[in-house]
């Protein structure tokens, strides 16, 4: 018989009320009342701990599930596993043995955690993601971090920029002791952001398919006993209510809200999976199946129902066994539901545990390295398929296992947002230089090359190129194989403020853009929808319309490696609601895109930098009068604008396919996005190249835009997505025809030379003119004072 | 089957490293053989290496300072022994900071701390930096830099927090200056030394990025050489003989395979083998 | 007024530094009959002007909450005792530890407290000048940062336990000396004291 229970189905709803909260739990009461019809009786106070966590939008997804299903596409050729598991597969090159090289890839956010404890919410926040990836089997190859942080000039600046020093603090500090090499990401600055900052995270690893793990106990478990082994840190209390917690809003100086924080650990992390490697290629030569999950919400409640439930057992767990911070004695609810990092379940037969075990523990020294950490069995597989937990010799939790792992799910009333947005009054006498000198000065697209190299980006010895060289990172995964894997993440927070169907569908296309610029066919996205909160009508909505836009960007661009009629397929991701800070004001609509691209030939992938004297450099694609949400509009004119680029998914299509033709030839010298910033600006990049010390200049001439009608300033400062490329000359004649083939536009915009000016020229006449060192000063210092240490007196 | 480092290079797995596969990959592309180490297997195992290199990352997480724990690891009597019996040893980054802390660079007291890896000083920053640098070769024949010209310079990345060279005791600076032990300088593309950031990236006394012992078989080096092995981990936009050469290898993967300007110092101890054979 | 000013943080979780210090000291240096315990502090000393020690403490208190680079509630326990008029604040308790490692120590037992920087002063300047930005009432106008290891050793008197503590923690050798490296870091005791044995 089970003891402790709680009075739910006698007591009225105010009491339930009550009840919940003395326990310290998010749960509503019609969910406590929905528990009850499930279990047929009065949860255990165990029972209702993990039901909170399970049934959080965090982990159950209960206000997104239904619209994800319904639009985002997941299924395509090429993908092994789509959302669902820890992260999503896909096969990217044939082994040469009948086997496929698989990229693993998972993207989360930690975007409470990491204001309320910038340091270790976003050193937590690569900690759980690399989990993800390494519990497929994977090694993990890189991370990226896509992050937006408060205005640094605001009235919040002093906030804003503690949080963004530690969180760059936060990644350096776990991701490079881990020795995963970070492969860029990026940084946008929004006054929106300044109570609710958003970090996000991206790991991507590879692994053969054939050893691809699976959640889940395997099937031999039927015939054979069982065991699943708890591995890592010792249980504690940290993380205890993390599921709950991301899916609360955020109440400044909340206690309660800052204990659900867990404190990362990389060097165990390192240690751990040195030693995963071991026992999992120990499996592997003797052919024994096994089950493997990362712990992460909802501890070890959530892992052992999963693996067990994906595996159609039941599990009888003895938390008494499991190991806790030394000198401490946890309640049951807290060892089976809190979010200590650093932990992995391993399901395995019986007479494999002592080989396991002497891994962990002996070879490896974990009970030595960090005290109380090690692996221990904390729970039978059998085959009742009932999930039960003893601890004190007592049954705190007995119920079938697909009770515990029901899920739940809302659907969420949506109201369109009703404001006006309009274009500014057009101001004919501006100065065109020094307006551009405000715009290379700010924040928003002032080299980050400050923040990389905190990083460490050269570990594995894979990067071909790093943060900052080029519009995505590069590496070439597999030794002795010319294949490439370029990454690049995405998202415009104006756009989608302006509307955000275009939020969504604009980052598909940059990021897919990104990808393309290195030589990379996009293959695959994970998003990240980081929103505010979906009880409010209006937010719901600028969900609904950036999931519909991510949806309808997937399909027209299209899998362009593939024959047919494929989308880019959505293989994970992540929904992160209710970010707002304590005014209520949600932040920008932000869905945060990440596009794979593989490169049949990383050679053929070159950095932004202009290469050569004489070369030549055309745009492919046209700027169009779209500068709603633009930099230009927001730094020159301090207003969003509303002409907002509109995603057009056969223009798109066409551009990327004409870039990626020429990169197949190798006559990519230099190329780049046009994008936040415009033409001009990604002339500047390319010329001063990602340190900065570029010397070759370009006199770009705008005659080539006398058909679009548009001044000046809007031809060079629209944000309408181009490619800019730089080509040896005497290639016009076959680039002319690419582009006709694929429908595109191209210009000319001139010629490079070595005197390190950059010009705009128009009808022969020069309209302004910047030497690069100058432009250079401006650019590389300006997030210097953002993320730079304070001087002594 | 009895684990043998026989003729082979130890790569020695303190826990937190986090740079050892990829040094077992320089070392093997070099022609010679290489294999992993844990820090609590027998010591008796390295009997017969050919030499051993302690690798880059965090061994015990940098706990107390980087480098220490390691050095007061049972592991490093028996590397002690093979130090004073003149065998190769080579400790990168992290390893660096290991030797460094167990005394044997630089050596000229025996097992005396002289030296410290101490925090970098930056202009602009603090903390951990990732950059490529410039090294100048120079001073006695070391085992690990014989294959390299004296006054050659060869580009190597950093990623430290902790690697400036110092020391309090300026006699043993002299004594190191005049037996040529410090063997690498961060210095610019073209060769000159400059004391300020960020051709020295990290602030070290004398430009000091490598120094080995009086008797050129054990070498501390802050950069990353098995980060550099290969001509594709070269960034394009280096610049220089092999920035150029990078650049040049673009669209053409086989050429993107060769060696790197890191190699040399794995293919100085292979030299090194077949002239003492 | 003159005043000094000094701030104790520590880890509210485990501190696993001390803890491999403890480990490393007692399982690898050989003295595991001599060491009770290791704490480990961040600390900075300060010296101030204010009206009064009361203004100074409540001045620099303010402001040390709010910054991370000192304190951090979440993580952190404090303790800021300014001189002169015995003013104090404080978060938590600095000295008892459940977590935290000990042998069986019988005998006289003394805590030493030894303070340990970087020569030079490294991130000093920087501290003093991120404080003065923003205090209210007061003005540091020396500073002295880096931490302090309180050391539990088993001695016949204080002298001894001092040797003992420095024969601990100075590296002179690879067989000798932990806590700090003098060829970048200085230390100086800062208080000694006898405990009740356990």
């Amino acid at each position: 018989m089970l003891k402790g229970t709680i009075p739910i189905t006698e007591s009225d709803d105010s009491r339930v009320g009550e009840l919940l909260k003395e326990n310290g739990l998010n749960l509503a009461v019609s969910e406590a009342r929905r528990v009850i019809e499930l279990l047929g009786r009065d949860p255990t106070l165990v029972e209702l701990t993990i039901f909170n966590t399970m049934w959080s939008e965090h982990c159950s997804y209960k206000s997104s599930r239904k619209i994800l299903g319904e639009l985002l596409p997941t299924k395509a050729p090429n993908v092994v596993m789509g959302p669902g598991e820890d992260a999503g597969v896909f096969r990217y090159a044939e082994t040469g043995d009948g086997d496929w090289h698989c990229l693993v890839i998972a993207h989360e956010s930690h975007n409470h955690p990491s204001q309320v404890l910038p340091v270790e919410g976003a050193a937590t926040g690569i900690g759980g993601i690399v989990r993800d990836v390494y519990c497929m089997g994977a090694d993990v190859v890189g991370v990226l971090d896509p992050l937006r942080f408060g205005d640094p000039k605001g009235p919040n600046a002093r906030q804003v920029i503690s949080i963004a020093r530690g969180v760059v603090d936060g990644i350096a500090q776990y991701g490079n002791p881990l020795g995963v090499p970070n492969l860029g990401g990026d940084i946008a600055f929004d006054a929106g952001f300044d109570e609710n900052c958003l970090v996000n995270v991206v790991a991507i690893g590879t692994i053969r398919e054939s050893r691809v793990l699976r959640s889940r106990v395997p099937a031999e478990a039927a015939d054979t006993p069982y065991k699943i082994i708890l591995i890592g840190k010792p249980t504690d209390d940290s993380g205890f209510g993390g599921a709950a917690f991301a899916s609360e809003d955020l109440v400044e100086g909340e206690e309660a809200n800052r204990g659900a924080v867990q404190v990362p650990d990389p060097f165990l992390k390192r240690v751990l999976a040195v030693a995963n490697r071991k026992v999992l290629d120990l499996a592997e030569d003797r052919g024994i199946k096994v089950g493997f999950k990362d712990l992460g919400a909802g501890g070890i409640a959530c892992v052992t129902s999963e693996l067990a439930h994906a595996g159609g057992f039941g599990v009888k767990i003895d938390l008494d066994a499991v190991n806790v911070a030394a000198g401490h004695h946890y309640p049951p609810p807290v060892v089976s539901c809190s979010e200590t990092q650093e932990r992995y379940a391993l399901a395995v037969p019986e007479d494999f545990v002592d080989d396991v075990m002497k891994i962990y523990n002996e070879d490896f020294e974990l009970p030595h390295l960090y005290h109380g950490a090690g692996a221990v069995v904390i729970a039978d597989v059998t085959r009742d398929e009932l999930y039960t937990i003893e601890s004190g010799g007592e049954k705190v939790c007995e119920t079938p296992v697909e009770v515990i792992t029901t899920g739940i799910a809302y659907d969420r009333p949506k109201s369109p947002r009703k404001v006006l947005f309009e274009e500014p009054e057009w101001q004919e006498d501006r100065s065109l230089h020094d307006d551009f000198l405000k715009i290379m000065a700010s924040p928003n697209i002032a080299s980050k090359n400050y923040v990389f190299k905190h990083y460490d980006s050269e570990v594995q010895g894979r990067a071909v190129i790093r943060p900052g060289e080029a519009d995505a990172g590069v590496l070439a995964p597999v030794a002795g194989n010319p294949v490439g894997l370029a990454v690049a993440v995405d998202g415009n927070p104006w756009y989608g403020i302006i509307d955000p169907y275009q939020g969504g569908a604009l980052a598909v296309c940059e990021s897919a853009r990104n990808v393309a610029a290195v030589g990379g066919v996009p293959s695959a996205i994970t998003d990240c929808l980081n929103y505010g909160n979906p009880e409010i009508e209006e937010v719901f909505w600028e969900f609904f319309e950036g999931v519909r836009g991510i949806s309808d960007a997937c399909r027209g661009i299209g899998l362009l490696s593939h024959d047919g009629n494929h989308p880019l397929p959505v293989v994970s991701g992540n929904v992160s609601f209710y970010n707002q800070g304590e005014s209520g004001k949600a932040i920008p609509p932000s869905p945060i895109i990440c596009t794979v691209g593989v490169i049949e030939d990383y050679s053929k992938s070159r950095s932004m930098t202009f290469k050569e004297e004489g070369n030549e450099v055309f745009l492919i694609g046209e700027p169009l009068d779209e500068l709603g949400g633009s930099e230009y509009y927001r730094t020159i004119y301090g207003t969003l604008g509303a002409n907002v680029p509109e995603a057009d998914f056969v223009r798109e299509r066409g551009q990327i396919r004409t870039v990626l033709d020429i990169h197949s030839h190798g006559w990519v010298r230099s190329c780049h996005d046009t994008g936040q910033g415009g033409m001009l600006t990604a002339l500047a990049e390319m010329a001063l190249g990602g340190n900065g010390t570029g010397k070759l200049g370009l006199a770009v001439n705008l005659d080539e835009f006398d058909s679009t009608g548009l001044p000046p300033e809007k031809v060079l400062f629209s944000e309408t997505g181009c490619f800019i490329v730089e080509l040896p000359p005497g290639n016009e004649r076959e680039i002319l025809a690419i582009c006709a083939r694929n429908r595109v536009k191209l210009h000319k915009l001139g010629m490079l030379k070595a005197s390190p000016k950059l010009e705009v020229v128009s009808n022969g006449k020069a309209l302004a003119s910047w030497e690069l060192g100058e432009l250079a000063g401006i650019y590389m210092t300006g997030c210097r004072s953002i993320f730079g240490i304070e001087k002594g007196e | 089957m009895a684990r043998s480092f026989k003729d082979k290079v130890a790569i020695i797995q303190f826990p937190g490293v986090n740079c050892e596969y990829e040094t077992v990959d320089a070392v093997r592309s070099v022609g010679l053989g290489a294999d992993l180490l844990r820090w609590n297997e027998d010591p008796a195992l390295l009997e017969n290496a050919l030499g051993v290199i302690v690798p880059g990352g965090f061994s015990y997480q940098d706990r107390i300072r980087a480098g220490v724990v390691s050095a007061k690891d049972h592991i490093m009597d028996k590397l002690s022994e093979l130090a004073a019996a003149g065998h190769p040893i080579l400790g990168i980054c992290n390893g660096a900071q290991v030797l460094v802390e167990s005394g044997f660079i630089p050596g000229i007291h025996w097992e005396s701390v002289d030296l410290a890896l101490a925090p970098n000083v930056m202009e602009d920053r603090d903390g951990y930096y990732c950059s490529w640098t410039h090294l100048l070769h120079g001073g006695t024949d070391c085992v690990w830099t014989s294959a390299i010209g004296n006054e050659e310079v060869v580009p190597v990345p950093i990623a430290h927090a902790e690697g400036r060279f110092t020391t309090d005791d300026m006699e043993v600076l002299e004594g190191m200056k005049k037996n040529g032990q410090i063997v690498l300088r961060y210095c610019t593309q073209a060769g000159q030394i400059d004391p300020s950031f960020p051709t020295n990236p990290n602030g070290s006394l004398e430009s000091m990025a490598g120094v080995c012992n009086r008797e050129g078989n054990v070498l501390a080096m802050m950069p990353h050489p098995e980060r550099a092995s290969w001509l594709r981990q070269v960034p394009e936009d280096l610049g220089g003989g092999w920035g150029m050469k990078r650049s040049k290898a673009g669209g053409d993967s086989g050429k993107m395979e060769a060696a790197g300007p890191g190699r040399i110092f794995f293919e100085s101890l292979r030299r090194w083998k077949e002239g003492g054979e | 007024m003159k005043t000094e000013a000094k701030l104790w943080v520590r880890l509210k979780v485990t501190d696993l530094v001390a803890q491999t210090a403890w480990m490393t000291l007692t399982e690898k240096m050989g003295f595991a009959d001599d060491l009770c315990g290791v704490l480990r502090y961040s600390y900075w000393a300060m010296e101030a002007e204010g009206e009064n020690a009361g203004a100074v403490c409540e001045a620099i208190d303010r402001e040390i909450r709010m910054d991370s680079a000192f304190t951090n509630q979440n993580k952190h326990f404090y303790c800021l005792v300014v001189s002169g008029g015995g003013d104090k604040a404080a978060s938590g308790d600095l000295m008892i530890d459940r977590d935290f490692p000990r042998g069986e120590c019988g005998g006289r037992i003394f805590a030493c407290d030894l303070f340990v920087s970087e020569q030079g002063g490294g991130k000093d300047s920087g501290y003093a000048s991120r404080l003065n930005a923003r205090l209210a009432g007061a003005k540091v106008t020396g500073m002295k940062s880096g931490e302090v290891w309180r050391i539990l050793v088993r001695a016949e008197g204080a002298e001894e336990a001092a040797r003992k503590v420095e024969e601990m923690a100075v590296t002179r050798s690879r067989q000798h000396g932990l806590l700090l490296n003098p060829h970048y870091q200085t230390f100086e005791f800062i208080g000694t004291a006898e405990i009740d044995g356990q």
